[in-house]
Formats: structure tokens, C-alpha cells, sequence
């Protein structure tokens, strides 16, 4: 009698674990599963018995055989997988390599900050609205409660376009949007109140300039309109843009200003984001920077565009944006925005 | 906090400077006694009252002085003829503090005329009584064509209307600005006319911005003075100079068509919680009312309050609600959200098409410029304008400087400095850059104003057709970002779209269009530009009008379904003829191919070495796909050859085996 089944099944495991490579177990496929292999030679030696005792030990035999194929293909895959590991491992290449740079493109610094603002009044219910301009002298001042005899007038810094002949009538003299205001009267000629609007746009001033002054420069127009909008309302609106523009807290403060279209008129302060309020050298020691001007809607706006003043009130506000990147990304000078270089533009 | 702002302050020997913001619609403040009596208000304080001189006259030797006022622009003309002046040096006191200001001390009579201005805010001015010829003043408005000579030794030529002082025979004032030069004080003056008037103030800033000239004068006059403050003036000027020396009137002129009486605005308080957020007491607000010298009486529901007529600013029931905010104090006033119902913010597509634009050209690698709105004089050189270009620029009246005397017809040409200011520094390297903004331009009826998105590509090697096609590849990408199929490029046609023929290579230059509208431009810019701005390479061009897009972009953008059968690619290389366009061959294959191509990319177009002269190589792949079932490898070979043979119908063409 040859092995018991057993000792060949324990023979057989103790011969595939101890295969250390594929050429090993090369082997040892060879001894037990080959054409001559042991198992292979038993179950060949199943044809000399009579049919019961075949089947009788035959099942068993290919049990084993089973079990044994199974385990050698588990040990084959071990294997492959070492040997794939070890294959590379004189294989190494340097970290210190610097990253290959990207191509990429960039928004310009304030295109995102006056998306940024422009979602936040978004959030807000604020509808965002559009301009030319190009705009006539009676949007950009008599509309706005000034006449050409007004000497606020002076208070803007007028770029006039050239013309044959300057009209009486202010609807036919154009210049360049000295503020981004006349969309208040344009957008309440068009729509009914109540009404919740930033108006975004490029603006225009001559005036010389240096590192905080442009003849061309970005302004944000608000204006809320409704039966009962109030300075406070204001005070709580303001408040959370800025926090939300700064990523913190912040104080706002009102001081009285003019505008002669708005009364009461007021500058906007914001507590002074380098010191936050402990006052230092870039607050003049006051611990609030100067952000804006706003005010409530005077009257005679609200006149020009067709509104009754009567049963009518809200607040309105003009921000510059190029201020607002300025303090956000720290640029000490708003020329560079409008320069030529692309090693500044392209650090956004 | 209440009123102004101190922009400065500064010790000049015992004495403090403050350097003080004054609104400019409180010409009532802008002096030292109407700063002391907001500040009165303010703290609470009282005011002191000030030293005058009672307006006796005496009698003299004098010619009586003859006045006369033609223009309703004078609101008062008060004057006083003084008889037996000394011109001397001023007093020490008023030297020093003149100089501190910043005023120079000339002589006893023209430093109390610009003291006072600054004491009480009303302008005086002092004339020679003797240098009048006939002892006569005309006060009038200018006709056309007059000129005045003024005590700085300027000559002005008066726009129509200017208040002016004529005598007998010349014009001896430029009223509310500034002192004749005739009628000035001289070191012998004896006699002399002490003005104080009252203009009014839009006429007098009217007059100055005509005249591009100004003075400390003028501009309180444009502010809007009380006329009732002028013989006040008067008598503290009469004050200073007795005590230099007896002083003897012998004239009081006073004329006052219309007496200004103080205004009366009736006010309803529910407006102050109404318009504030805030509830201020009755009494508090009555309180800083009243300390502003308002008067206050209550009746049912309003207040009647009557202004006095040195606050010329305050007309309308909520100038009276700055006032009592501003005093109370801002501060109070604490945050409350509207509570009005927030209805969903309208989208604005115009907006929205913008900032898909700009994002779409990020992705492809573009900066974004924000550049002048302007051009200037030498530009029009670089860029060569015809004449006929140049006239539809939109020209300023006061230009900057000669470097931004025309509002931009284009981006292109900004871009294009942008390039050259950068191709030393990235040399070697491809520039990508955008701008997206409002041009101008002047057409027949008026000033046309639109929005384009222009892009500029800068290769460091010259290859025209690459740098195109480089172009026109960002540009389908656009527009497919946004959902558009049946963009298409068409020969240019002398129809420039917010461009000028001159911009751009003749040769190389393609409209682009959706269905039969043409909504830009693609091409290689003029080399004689890139050349005036030593541009290396070549340099492709695209511009969009947002406007013209609008209303043809999808709303909607839909999936494309993934094949189910797998493709087949075969390659196929023509060469043909160098003028051949690649879309030709490409037609002619894709008619053939019909259903079964899905798509035909040409990965290489050469000319050079080993091809014929005269002749180009293009490279296809070509990807068969059925959307029913698998292709055999015998079919698509069947269908190849098919194309090949019908592209070799045409003798010109040869297909490469």
C-alpha cells in the first residue's frame, strides 16, 4: 500500500510553504500535480480497481487534489507579488524634484473681489444690475439732486466727452460716470419698490493719480428701497457684508457726511482690520478705517425716477472695490491693478 | 463725530492749528465763529458775544458814493465810505495770525478785510473811494466780450452773466471773486469803500467754473451766504480798525430788495423712528433743535420749527432729521435686519454670460488684464488709424493727459501693450491673456457703447497658422462651454464689428458666426503692429460681443448618450496643395463617412522638408462609430478606401499610402 491520503495532504503543505520562488514551486507542481505528479499518478492508478472501489477511494483523491490546486494557486499569487515588490525595490526616483508648474489661468484680482461681494448681497437678496458708461450729465448729477448750478458738483471730478456744443438740456451732454449712482434712478425708472440692487461698475474721476487715486477705478452701488428701510437697517446690513467680506468681526461706525442725494448722509468706518480697533499707524490712531459713503435717499431722487417720496424710503451706498481688494490682499497701490505686469496678475 | 472732521492738527509756537474738514454745504461753519457756535451747540456751551462797532455815520468831506445794483444775483449790497484812512502796517496780533493761517500780511486795511472773512465767514473787500472815476458803482452782469483786470494783474475774459463793478467807465470789481486792479488800495490810499455783499451762490460758482478761477472768496459765496450777517461784518471791521486810529463813516450803503426771513418747516417727529430705527425722546430732540438756535413749537402731531438764516442748508423736514441724528448721535442707533419679505434676486444674464466667459477663458489658461479705458495720441500711430478711424473715436473734453485723450474702440489694442510690456520677461514663453470691458465708438446718431471679451495669444515662434488655430481652438471651446453648435467662421468680408480693417492681417482674419449672425472676430493682427510693438512670433486674436451672444446661447445643456459599439480609428494623410483649406478635404470625407464617422481630428498640417514645394501634408484620424451596431475591420477598410478614391478625384490631391 502506498501513503495514506493524509500524510500525502501533509507532505504536499509542508512542501508549498516551503517554496520560497516560482522556480520552487515550479518543483513542486511537478511532484504532485505534473502529468507525473503524485496525486496525478494515484488518481491514474484508480483504473486497475474494480468500480466500487473506485468510487470509493476516488472521491477522496479528489478532494485532496482540490484542496492542493487551491493552495497552490493562493502560494503562485503570494509569490508573483513578492517577487513584483522585490523586483523594484533598487528602483527609486528623487522627491526633491520640483513640481512640474501647471498652465493655468487667473481671474483678475477684482473680478473676484466684486464676485465676492456680489455673492454675499446675493445671500442678502440683493439683484445685481449693470450700466453704461458712458452716461448723460442728467443721470450722473440732476438726477441725483444736483443741478448744474449746484456746487456739490465739484465734489466729482468730471470727465466730459467732447461735443459740438454743450446742450441746455443735461439729457443730451454725456460724460464718464463720475459714480456708479445714476443706476439708482435708471433701475427705480424701470421697476417698482420695494427693491433690493448693488449696481457694480467701472467709474471714472479726474483727478491725478498716485497709489490710492485712478482716473479709472471700480464702484459697488446699493440701494434698498421700502416702506420702512431705516438707518438701522442699514447699520445691521453693512455690518454683516463687511464680516462676511473679512472673515471677522467687526464694528461699524457712522459719522455725518454730505451727499446731495442723501440726507441724512453719512460715512461708513469699520474697525481698522490691522489693529482691530487698538488703533495704530494705519488708522491715524483712530482704530477705524474709512470705508464708504451712504446715506438714505433724499426725496428729490426719488422725484427724478417717478417714485413718491411720500410712501417711499431706503438707503443707498457706493463702496470701492479696488479699496476693498486693496485691504484684502494687502496692495499698497491700485496702479498695479491697471499695470501691464503679469508677474503681479498672475498671483491670483 | 457730529459734524466735521479734523484732518489735522499741528502746534505752531503757543498756538494750536486744526486743519478742519468743513461740508460743503454748511457755509455757515466755515469761519471761526461758526465753528465756535457748533461747537456751542454741541458741548453744550454758550457763545461769547463779539466786539462791534456801531454803523454811526458822521458827516464829511466826501462826495456821497452813488450805487447801483442791476442783477437779481445780489441778494444784499452793504458798504460803508470811510473817510481818512491810514494805510499802515497791521497791528502784531493780527500779523501773526494771519501768517499762521497762512495769509500774508499786507497792510492794516487788506488784513482786516481777510480777517473777518475768516472770523465770520462773511468776504469783504476794500476799494479806493478815490480811484472810482465819478464816484459811481454799477453793479451788473456782464455782456459779451467784456474783460476785467484784476488786482493780481490777470486779465479775464467774462463769460456772459459774470457779476461785475463797472464806475463811470471801466470795470472796476469781478464781484464775489475777486478786487479790480483799478480800484485797489494803494500805500496813499485815503478814502475807502468797505464792502460787505451777499451773491448768490450758484451764480458765483456758476461763474468761477466758467472761469476755471478761484478764491477763498468765491468759495464761500458758493456755499451759500446768510445775507442778513453782512452789516455785522461791517461793524466788527469797524471794531478792528478803531482801535488803530479814529475811523470816521461818512456813508452806510445798504441795499436789500428782498429781506431773507428765516424759513418755516413743519415737521412730523413719527418721521425720526420712521426713517432712524431708532426712538429718540421728544425732549432730547427738541433739546438739540433749540441748541442749534432752531425755534420749536409744538402743535398737534408736527413741530413748527423756524431756521434761522445763517443755515441756508436746512429746507425740508429730513434735513432736520440729520440734524438731530447727527447731534444725538449715530452710535445709538443700533443694527436691526429689514424685516421686509426678501423676494428671490432677479438673475442678471448678462452678468451671468460674463462670468461664464471670463471662467471659460481661466480654464484655458488665460489672465485676465483690466486695462485703461482710454488711448492716447501716440497710439493712434502704433495702431495705424486712418484718419477716417480715428474720427470714430470717442474724443474727451478734458483729457488726462495726451496718453488718454479717446475712449477705447477695441481691447485688442491694450491687450497688445500688455504683450509687449511682458515678452521680455517671459521670453520663450506663450502669453495667454483677456480682457473683458466696455468699448466706445461714435456712429451716426450717438455714442455706441458695447461689451466684448477679447483674447490676444503670444507664440515665441513665428507660426501664424498654429497661433490660429491655437485661437479658434479656445474659441470653439467658448462656445461650446456655453452650449452653441452651429457656430461656424467665415471668410472676413470688409464689415468690421467693433475693429478696424487695419488691426488685422488681411489674410488671416475669419468672422465668427451663429447662423448668419456675426458675433466676432479671429485672426493673426497686423504684422506691421506686432512689428511697431517688437512683438516676437506670431500673435492670434479673438473678440466677442457679449451683447450680440446674449440671445444666442443655449439655456440648456444636454448630455450626449456614450456609444454602446465600440469605434474604430483609421488614419489617413493628403497631401495637397498649400492654399487647399484643411475644411474642404475635411467636408469631402465626412459627406462620404456620412453616419458612420463620428469624428475627424487633423493631428498634424506640414510643409517642408520631403514634402513637394508648394505642397501640404494633413494628418487625420478618422473615427468610425455606429450608433446600431459593431463595425467590421472590412467594412470601415471598404469605407476608407471609398473616401481616398473620392478625394482622389480631385488631380491636385494625392492620398498617402
Amino acid at each position: 500500500m502506498v501513503k495514506s491520503l493524509i500524510t500525502l495532504e501533509n507532505e504536499a503543505k509542508k512542501a508549498l510553504n516551503g517554496a520560497k520562488n516560482l522556480k520552487e514551486l515550479d518543483g513542486f507542481f511537478r511532484v504532485y500535480l505534473g502529468k507525473k505528479g503524485e496525486i496525478t499518478l494515484l488518481l491514474k492508478s484508480l483504473t486497475k480497481l474494480t468500480a466500487q472501489e473506485r468510487k470509493k477511494q476516488g472521491k477522496g483523491i479528489n478532494v485532496l487534489k482540490g484542496k492542493i490546486q487551491q493552495l497552490f494557486k493562493d502560494k503562485t499569487q503570494e509569490l508573483k507579488q513578492e517577487e513584483i515588490s522585490s523586483n523594484a525595490k533598487g528602483d527609486w526616483l528623487d522627491i526633491s524634484i520640483p513640481g512640474i508648474k501647471i498652465k493655468q489661468g487667473n481671474l483678475h484680482p477684482l473680478t473676484q473681489v466684486q464676485r465676492r461681494a456680489q455673492d454675499i448681497f446675493r445671500s442678502m437678496g440683493f439683484a445685481v444690475v449693470k450700466g453704461p458708461e458712458v452716461e448723460s450729465e442728467w443721470y450722473n448729477f440732476d438726477a441725483l439732486n444736483m443741478p448744474p448750478d449746484h456746487p456739490a458738483r465739484e465734489m466729482w471730478d468730471t470727465f466730459w466727452l467732447k461735443q459740438k456744443k454743450r446742450s441746455i438740456n443735461t439729457k443730451e451732454n454725456f460724460l464718464l460716470r463720475t459714480h456708479t449712482s445714476p443706476l439708482q434712478v435708471r433701475y427705480m425708472q424701470q421697476h417698482n419698490p420695494p427693491l433690493r440692487i448693488i449696481a457694480p461698475g467701472r467709474v471714472f474721476r479726474y483727478e491725478a493719480t498716485d497709489a490710492n487715486h485712478q482716473i479709472n477705478f471700480y464702484q459697488l452701488e446699493g440701494l434698498m428701497i421700502g416702506k420702512n428701510v431705516s438707518v438701522a437697517n442699514f447699520r445691521a446690513m453693512i455690518q454683516e457684508f463687511y464680516e462676511k467680506f473679512f472673515s471677522k468681526k467687526i464694528a461699524i461706525r457712522l459719522r455725518p457726511s454730505y451727499f446731495p442725494f442723501t440726507e441724512p448722509s453719512f460715512e461708513v468706518d469699520m474697525t481698522c482690520l490691522v489693529c482691530n480697533g487698538k488703533k495704530c499707524k494705519s488708522c491715524g490712531h483712530s482704530g477705524f478705517m474709512e470705508m464708504m459713503g451712504a446715506g438714505m435717499v433724499h426725496p428729490n431722487v426719488f422725484r427724478a425716477a417717478g417714485y413718491n417720496p411720500k410712501n417711499w424710503q431706503g438707503f443707498a451706498f457706493g463702496m470701492g472695490i479696488d479699496r476693498l481688494a486693496m485691504m484684502k490682499y494687502k496692495v499698497e497701490d491700485i496702479r498695479l491693478f491697471y499695470g501691464k505686469d503679469m508677474r503681479f496678475l498672475t498671483q491670483f | 463725530m457730529h459734524i466735521f472732521e479734523v484732518e489735522g492738527k499741528e502746534k505752531k509756537g503757543k498756538d494750536w492749528i486744526f486743519n478742519i474738514d468743513i461740508l460743503p454745504h454748511r457755509g455757515d461753519a466755515a469761519s471761526h465763529r461758526g465753528l465756535a457756535r457748533e461747537l456751542a451747540a454741541l458741548l453744550p456751551r454758550k457763545m461769547t458775544t463779539l466786539p462791534v462797532k456801531i454803523l454811526k455815520k458822521e458827516k464829511g468831506s466826501l462826495a456821497p458814493l452813488r450805487v447801483k445794483v442791476q442783477s437779481p444775483f445780489v441778494r444784499r449790497y452793504s458798504a460803508l465810505v470811510l473817510e481818512g484812512i491810514q494805510i499802515t502796517k497791521s497791528p502784531q496780533w493780527l500779523h501773526d495770525r494771519l501768517e499762521l493761517l497762512g495769509i500774508n500780511s499786507i497792510n492794516n486795511i487788506v488784513d482786516i478785510t481777510n480777517y473777518i472773512m475768516i472770523e465770520l465767514g462773511q468776504p469783504l473787500h476794500a476799494f479806493d473811494y478815490d480811484a472810482l472815476k465819478n464816484h459811481q458803482m454799477l453793479i451788473r452782469e456782464a455782456k459779451e466780450g467784456e474783460s476785467v483786470d484784476t488786482l493780481d494783474d490777470l486779465t479775464f475774459k467774462l463769460p456772459k452773466g459774470a457779476l461785475v463793478i463797472e464806475d463811470k467807465d471801466r470795470l472796476i470789481d469781478l464781484a464775489g471773486i475777486k478786487g479790480g486792479k483799478y480800484s485797489s488800495i494803494q500805500s496813499n490810499t485815503k478814502n475807502i469803500i468797505l464792502q460787505a455783499a451777499s451773491f448768490s451762490g450758484k451764480h458765483i460758482y456758476e461763474t468761477k467754473k466758467q472761469l476755471g478761477y478761484t478764491t477763498e472768496a468765491a468759495n464761500l459765496y458758493s456755499r451759500g451766504l446768510d445775507p442778513n450777517a453782512t452789516l455785522v461784518a461791517l461793524a466788527r471791521a469797524l471794531e478792528l480798525l478803531s482801535k488803530q486810529g479814529k475811523v470816521r463813516i461818512v456813508q452806510v450803503v445798504d441795499i436789500y430788495p428782498k429781506k431773507e426771513l428765516a424759513k418755516k418747516i413743519l415737521f412730523d417727529p413719527a418721521l425720526l423712528e420712521q426713517y432712524l430705527g431708532v426712538s429718540i425722546p421728544k425732549t432730547i430732540a427738541i433739546q438739540i433743535l433749540k441748541r442749534l438756535g432752531f425755534i420749536v413749537k409744538e402743535k398737534k402731531d408736527t413741530w413748527e420749527i423756524i431756521i434761522p438764516t445763517f443755515r441756508q442748508d436746512i429746507n425740508v423736514p429730513i434735513d432736520i432729521i440729520e440734524e438731530i441724528v447727527r447731534m444725538y448721535g449715530y452710535e445709538k442707533i443700533n443694527p436691526i435686519f429689514a424685516v421686509s419679505s426678501i423676494l428671490p434676486s432677479i438673475e442678471n444674464p448678462i452678468a451671468r454670460l460674463q462670468e461664464q466667459l471670463q471662467d471659460t477663458l481661466v480654464k484655458a489658461g488665460f489672465s485676465e488684464i483690466y486695462s485703461y479705458s482710454f488711448i492716447g495720441e501716440k497710439d493712434l500711430q502704433t495702431f495705424r488709424y486712418t484718419p477716417k478711424d480715428a474720427k470714430a473715436l470717442v474724443e474727451l473734453q478734458n483729457p488726462y493727459s495726451e496718453e488718454y485723450k479717446y475712449l477705447r474702440a477695441n481691447l485688442l489694442e491694450n491687450l497688445l501693450k500688455v504683450v509687449e510690456d511682458n515678452t521680455r520677461r517671459y521670453a520663450g514663453k506663450d502669453i495667454y491673456v483677456f480682457e473683458l470691458g466696455k468699448v466706445f465708438e461714435n456712429t451716426q446718431q450717438k455714442i455706441a457703447e458695447s461689451d466684448l471679451i477679447t483674447g490676444v495669444i503670444n507664440l515665441p515662434k513665428k507660426n501664424d497658422q498654429a497661433a490660429f488655430a491655437q485661437a479658434k481652438g479656445v474659441v470653439d471651446f467658448l462656445l461650446s462651454r456655453l452650449g452653441i453648435s452651429n457656430s461656424w467662421y467665415d471668410n472676413y468680408h470688409q464689415t468690421p464689428l467693433h475693429s478696424r480693417t487695419s488691426l488685422w492681417h488681411g489674410d488671416k482674419i475669419a468672422e465668427i458666426k451663429i447662423g448668419q449672425k456675426k458675433i466676432g472676430f479671429l485672426g493673426i493682427v497686423e504684422p506691421s503692429i506686432t512689428s511697431n510693438l517688437k512683438l516676437k512670433g506670431s500673435v492670434a486674436a479673438f473678440s466677442l460681443d457679449i451683447q450680440e451672444l446674449l440671445p444666442l446661447i443655449a439655456k440648456e445643456y444636454e448630455y450626449r448618450p456614450i456609444p454602446r459599439f465600440p469605434a474604430v480609428l483609421r488614419d489617413l494623410a493628403v497631401l495637397v496643395p498649400r492654399t487647399t483649406k484643411v475644411i474642404d478635404v475635411m467636408n469631402i470625407i465626412q459627406i462620404k463617412g456620412a453616419q458612420l464617422i463620428d469624428n475627424i481630428d487633423l493631428f498634424d498640417m506640414y510643409e517642408g522638408d520631403q514634402i513637394p514645394d508648394g505642397k501640404k501634408n494633413l494628418a487625420f484620424h478618422i473615427i468610425y462609430q455606429s450608433a446600431q451596431r459593431t463595425l467590421t475591420a472590412d467594412e470601415v477598410d471598404e469605407l476608407q478606401k471609398e473616401i481616398i478614391s473620392t478625394l482622389e478625384k480631385n488631380p491636385a490631391w494625392e492620398v498617402r499610402k
